[in-house]
């Protein structure tokens, strides 16, 4: 067996995004393609009818940009003329048998300690079943992002962690269209060529392929043989990486500026109003939680969601810190996203801080505070104390079971399996997690 | 022009030649890119022509335009199954993947 | 076949539209019509306007339109004079063809041109060649032939087509008719398929200049662009498109130039030598911009779809109908795009563009208008320069520069296929249509 040599693999990403908007790229069909019947959300502009021309850059694809570069630290391509370039070739899902892609909108981002080479737009093609033959057109011409990191990376988990927390950005900033995931091309290599796996869904076969990968020309350098610049795609059922000549490796796309489309500028207008109304950046805010004090957990699902920042962030001062924090996790968030809220709560944040202060002078118990926090969602104002909250009902229920309480305590776990139960029953809309830790606090004392 | 490089053009640009469509092409091609010869004298510039100035407003509202014409556009496909443009497959993920010759596992 | 008269008196715009119909089904032999509008469907457009208080008629009401091929009209073939748009109809229409029924105009059908307007003689049209309704066996010019033809043996009032690097002024030339290019993209191309983008421009033709005006005012899109009508006392020839003329059209441009004279007018001869950049930077743009424009076309989406066994053996087959004109030139842009070329010539003939804009503009300043003819030789023979494409290159010479600069152009007939043309500056379409119909009068035409 050869010489493994020292191999440092290197990992970089193409990471596409779906940016919510209205319409496509270049044409007024809906871009809300999910779940439509087959190519019934298309126009003679995104199916490439000869003739057809295409309307101006949809505004909100660049405002996404701008904002997303803002998160990222990126540098806005300002004075530059930006051009529309024609990608060039043939197959079944591109209509016009090229492709629309900006020049780079963004450059020199970083996060993670990754620097960000660029961020383009371009429109997305249609969705051809290669097993069956078929081609629908109503994706063709949805807007994406492409990102495009420099080859930072250096592990499969680093590269993992990477995406999870680049995925927790998008989620906390509402970026992505739902029910259309990202798509990301990886490259990997080991020694002077790339492997480029391309068009990888979801976090788990992203750590399949490099893993694959890394073996694949680890394997090559050990038999001593060279390694290839390879366009690879993985069949997820096989678990094994394969190359298909159909997409051919060394393409030569003849970009050529779009002559339909003039060339255009992002306007520092347009980049200061959108730096106003950004929110606040949620990894950083995150550090700074953990800083005060609060656990990683905790500063995590507070920075998960805009409205829950921005509520926190004012509040957090006027009241207990802790105990704030602590409520947002196991509380606010959950009530919040039951009702699908995700607009700013800051109507609430008084009656926050109310609430939140009397719970650390213990004027009332946790749970009375969430049914009061339910009740000013749902619309009723009372801020009455409940005789029938779950404090009490636990309460009541220990006095009756005194029994399965001395049982618990010797070692009987079924005996909390019991008394869980009985509280459940009588209090059916409560999470069994809460209902559990209160009871433990009850029994220990 | 030589042979082996209109060929690659015209795998380029999908396009099948017959061997006489070669021979003539070949000639053809030759004289008329000679024909472009006198763009030598010009050194590339970023000078940018403008047929038409930039307009003042550069991009588009995000909104939705509902289009009649798809059915129509559906029609006119050549081959069509439950309104899906049908077109040859490609074989990648069957069971006998290693003896397609456009796909090999690595 | 004709409906009967019924006792119903005929409008005056039943009966035009009628008779245009019936000479179409006459001179059926000049093959001007790719595609003619059903019987039918015409006495319902006529029924509908004919409903219509006069208050409320548009503009181009009752007007009859012949379209070129490569246009949208929904519900029409859409073929391009191609094989490879065999059995296509439009799924929709070109924003200036819903411009015109808007107005109520009337489309009387799609008329032959050369194949994806790649001609200069409507030779290379994958259906027929049109016939020279004036000059037997000469060609129509191209590439908007069946338009020239239409118009020129009046089968309608206006022809609309498409000028790249001639494509409009050349045919009409060569039919003696009028015809006139606008700026380029203050019209919308939207449903005129692509040859070159930055060269193609929506254009018409008429017999005299008539409703020119009516139509650049409707179709334009940048009105505010448009500079005002400005009175003409002073207008240039460039030398070096005098030189190289044959006799005949040498003979007639000087005659011409004299009459202007005695009317008033002064012409002072410039010089460009830039001149002869044109021509070889106009091919280099149109070559690489169409084989983009062709890219679309796989088969998949709309004409003939042959079985193939892979989508690359697929594509092959269904583009191997297409005419040897277009394949030379989708050869000749992907040659031309490569990334090993570096898109040299490309970027080369972008920049020789902006020399030229910048010294039209400087002899713009001088002379609002320039003049020259049209074409460098009289209609030559069906036939005679299909052979070699350079040869057939060369009638373009004059008309590519009014492409190349995106400046407003048109034509005056002066007779036995030769004709005058007009340019001005970019957004100077009213002095240049003033000019036109001033002019026509002044110059003989047959």
């Amino acid at each position: 067996m050869g010489k493994l040599g020292e191999c440092s693999m290197k990992i970089g990403l193409e990471i596409h995004i779906y940016p919510r908007t209205e319409s496509k790229l270049f044409c007024a069909c809906s871009a809300d393609y999910v779940g439509k019947k087959g190519n019934e959300n298309i126009c003679e502009i995104c199916t490439g009818q000869p003739g057809a021309k295409p309307l101006k850059l949809n505004q909100t694809v660049i405002e996404q940009a701008i904002e997303l570069s803002h998160f990222l630290h990126g540098t806005i391509v300002e004075k530059k003329q930006i051009k529309i370039l024609r990608k060039h070739y043939f197959y079944p899902d591109l209509p016009n048998n090229f492709q629309r892609t900006t020049e780079p909108l963004i450059i020199q981002g970083k996060f993670r300690g990754v620097n960000i080479r660029e961020i383009h737009a371009e429109e997305d093609a249609g969705d051809y079943d290669f097993e069956h033959g078929t081609v629908n057109f109503n994706r063709s011409g949805v807007p994406l992002l492409e990102l495009v990191t420099e080859p930072e990376l250096y592990s499969g988990p680093e590269t993992i962690e990477f995406l999870k927390e680049f995925k927790y950005l998008l989620d906390y900033l509402e970026f992505c269209r739902t029910g259309a995931e990202f798509k990301i091309d990886v490259n990997v290599s080991i020694g002077a060529e790339r492997g480029e796996i391309k068009n990888l869904n979801s976090i788990h076969d992203i750590e399949i392929a490099i893993e694959l990968e890394e073996q694949r020309q680890k394997m090559l350098m050990a038999q001593g043989k060279k390694i290839v610049r390879k366009t690879l795609h993985l069949d997820r059922k096989a678990r094994c990486l394969f190359e298909s000549r159909d997409k051919e490796d060394t393409a030569d796309y003849r970009h050529l500026p779009d002559p339909d489309i003039a060339s255009f500028a992002i306007d520092s207008k347009m980049i200061e109003a959108i730096i106003q109304q950004a929110p606040i950046h949620p990894l950083n805010y995150r550090n700074q939680l953990i800083q005060k004090g609060l656990a990683f957990s905790t500063a995590q699902t507070i920075c998960s969601k805009k409205n829950l920042v921005k509520s926190f962030s004012k509040i957090s001062s006027r009241c207990d810190f802790l105990t704030a924090g602590l409520f947002f996790q196991k509380h606010v968030k959950h009530e919040l996203e039951y009702r699908n809220i995700s607009q700013s709560i800051e109507f609430l944040n008084e009656f926050l801080i109310e609430i939140i202060q009397k719970m650390k002078e213990k004027q009332i118990e946790e749970m009375q505070a969430v049914e009061w926090l339910r009740n000013k969602l749902d619309g009723k104002t009372e801020m009455k104390i409940s005789e029938n909250n779950l404090e009490t009902a636990i309460k009541q229920i220990l006095e009756k079971n005194e029994q399965a309480v001395l049982d618990y305590r010797n070692g009987k776990q079924n005996s909390l399996n019991f008394l869980i139960g009985k509280i459940k029953q009588e209090n059916k809309n409560q999470k069994v997690e809460i209902i559990q830790e209160i009871l433990l606090a009850k029994i220990k004392n | 022009m030589k042979k082996e490089e209109l060929e690659k053009l015209a795998h380029l640009a999908r396009l099948e030649l017959t061997e006489k469509e070669f021979q003539e092409f070949e000639k053809e091609l030759a004289e008329i890119l000679k024909f472009l010869e006198p763009l030598n004298t010009i050194d590339i510039q970023e000078e940018r022509f403008q047929t038409n100035e930039k307009q003042e407003n550069e991009f588009r509202k995000d909104c939705i335009h509902i289009h009649l014409n798809s059915k129509n556009i559906v029609k006119m496909f050549p081959e069509q199954k439950n309104s899906l443009a049908v077109v040859p497959k490609t074989f990648y993920k069957n069971s006998s993947w290693e003896q397609n010759s456009n796909s090999r596992r690595v | 076949m004709m409906p009967k008269k019924t006792g119903k008196a005929l409008t005056e715009l039943r009966e035009r539209t009628l008779n245009y119909l019936e000479q179409i089904a006459r001179k059926s032999e000049l093959q001007a019509f790719n595609s003619v509008e059903s019987l039918g469907k015409l006495l319902e457009r006529i029924n509908e306007l004919e409903k219509k208080p006069k208050e409320k008629h548009g503009k181009l009401f009752g007007l009859c339109f012949s379209i070129k091929d490569v246009f949208a009209v929904q519900g029409l073939p859409f073929q391009c004079s191609s094989k490879s748009l065999d059995g296509y109809i439009a799924p929709y229409s070109a924003k200036v063809v819903e411009q015109i029924l808007k107005e109520d105009g009337i489309i009387l059908g799609k008329t032959n041109c050369d194949e994806f307007a790649c001609g200069s003689s409507g030779e290379n049209s994958a259906f027929q060649t049109s016939q020279n309704p004036k000059f037997k066996g000469k060609t129509c010019g191209g590439s908007s032939s069946g338009t020239a033809c239409s118009v020129s043996a009046e089968l309608c009032d206006i022809g609309l087509g498409s000028d790249t690097g001639g494509s409009i002024r050349l045919p009409a030339t060569f039919c003696n008719i009028q015809s006139f290019k606008p700026t380029h993209d203050i019209i919308s191309r939207h449903g005129l398929s692509d040859l070159a983008m930055s060269l193609d421009t929506v254009a018409w033709m008429e017999k005299t200049v008539q409703y020119s005006e009516t139509l650049l005012n409707l179709f334009c899109e940048q009105k505010e662009k448009l500079k005002e009508k400005k009175e003409i006392t002073q207008i240039g020839i460039i030398r070096e498109q005098m030189e190289n003329l044959d006799t005949k059209v040498e003979q007639k441009i000087k005659k011409t130039i004299q009459t202007l004279e005695r009317k008033g007018l002064e012409v002072i001869e410039h010089s460009m030598p830039l001149q002869k950049i044109a021509v070889p930077a106009y091919y280099a743009c149109m070559y690489a911009e169409f084989s983009s424009s062709m890219q679309k076309f796989d088969g998949f989406k709309y004409g003939k779809q042959f079985s193939g066994s892979d989508i690359i053996e697929a594509v092959k087959v269904n583009r191997s109908v297409l005419g040897k004109e277009v394949k030379r030139r989708i050869l000749l842009g992907t040659y031309l795009t490569q990334k090993e070329e570096s898109q040299k010539f490309y970027k080369k003939a972008l920049t020789a563009r902006a020399r030229l804009q910048k010294e039209y503009t400087q002899l713009f300043q001088k002379t609002p208008i320039l003049i020259s003819s049209v074409a460098p030789v009289p209609p030559f023979g069906l036939g005679e320069k299909i052979a070699d494409p350079i040869q057939m290159y060369s009638a373009d010479l004059l008309t590519v520069q009014a492409n190349l600069i995106g400046s407003p152009a048109g034509s005056i007939s002066l007779g036995e296929g030769i004709g005058l043309q007009v340019m001005g500056n970019q957004f100077e379409d009213k002095t240049v249509l003033g000019c036109l119909q001033k002019w026509e009068n002044w110059v003989n035409a047959p």
